[in-house]
């Protein structure tokens, strides 16, 4: 092994011990990605939800571009709206996070629709998601799983 | 529930499942789909909390999901996705025919919405009713209530049966 890649080990384990220690939270440019958590699903499910905040600290509006994680094969922007007592499920389009504004992603409203999930949400999973800006760039988050009907991050 | 109504769905079991079976207790009735991520889950997870806040006295009532998508979802699959919130909740499935006969009648509405990727999802009516012991619509339940309240409007349709 070379002087070198020991290094780049060191500084790979330094950054693992970071990423754990704020598992909760990810930044990427001015961008801040944190409380992504999921729902737990049966074993057999096809789809998931998964929420999360993304806040802007920078003077520029980003947009998210695209997402992916292992556990599916698409992972998609949707929106929830509840018209008179019909609920309508659709895509979101381009979220964008305003300068110095947050994108709140919450149950009944903006989420991250999971498709052809490979096994189901077991609680207490975590996962990774790379969320792709369309300034800031890539990052990846890890998402935690909670109950089937949690309402929030726990 | 209109009189006359007629239809025959399965319970999460594979056994019968008809008017006659709204007419003997009670009954809370969600509709909705196993591959709602979204709203589902929190509806059905409101179910779970409401029976506990009646405590004993969720025995008297019949926590019903109604698929409004009988195509994916089984009996199985119903079974499975039910017990994931309270195994009490009993989930109902059916012919796609038979389906749209009992939403029909419960005053139901639902629509297939074809997705972009080949795939579809379903609008579908969110209210959460609640039934008499003749199936008859008494009440309707509010998501954005404490589950504490929809045990109270279950305590008293049932004081009345």
């Amino acid at each position: 092994m070379s002087k070198h890649s020991v290094i780049a080990g060191a500084a790979a384990l330094v950054l693992a011990f970071v990423a754990s220690a704020h598992a909760e939270m990810a930044k990427v440019g001015d961008l801040v990605i944190e409380q992504a958590w999921a729902r737990a699903t049966t074993p057999s499910a096809k789809t998931g939800a998964t929420y999360l905040s993304v806040r802007n600290t920078g003077p520029e509006s980003d947009s998210i571009l695209s997402m992916e994680t292992p556990v599916a094969s698409h992972a998609m922007a949707h929106q929830t709206r509840q018209e008179n007592d019909v609920s309508r499920m659709s895509e979101a389009g381009p979220l964008s996070v305003p300068p110095g504004g947050a994108l709140e992603m919450k149950p009944g409203g903006t989420h991250i629709m999971l498709m052809d999930l490979g096994g189901g949400l077991r609680l207490g999973q975590q996962f990774p998601l790379t969320i792709t800006f369309e300034k800031a760039g890539k990052v990846e988050i890890p998402v935690k799983v909670g109950k089937p009907g949690a309402m929030g991050p726990e | 529930m209109a009189e006359g109504a007629d239809w025959r769905l399965l319970d999460e079991t594979g056994s019968a499942f008809t008017p006659d079976h709204l007419r003997t207790k009670p009954t809370l009735v969600v509709f909705g789909f196993t591959h709602c991520p979204d709203v589902c889950p929190t509806s059905l997870s409101y179910v779970a909390g409401t029976l506990q806040a009646l405590g004993p006295q969720a025995e008297a009532v019949r926590p019903l999901f109604v698929t409004v998508d009988p195509e994916r979802d089984t009996t199985d699959v119903m079974a499975e996705y039910t017990d994931l919130f309270d195994p009490r909740i009993i989930g109902v499935t059916g012919a796609p025919d038979q389906i749209s006969a009992a939403l029909k009648s419960l005053g139901a509405y639902s629509r297939k919405v074809p997705q972009d990727d080949g795939g579809y999802t379903m609008d579908h009516t969110a209210t959460m009713l609640l039934l008499d012991d003749q199936g008859r619509p008494r009440s309707t339940l509010d998501i954005h209530e404490k589950p504490e309240v929809a045990a109270g409007k279950i305590r008293l349709l049932l004081e009345k049966s």
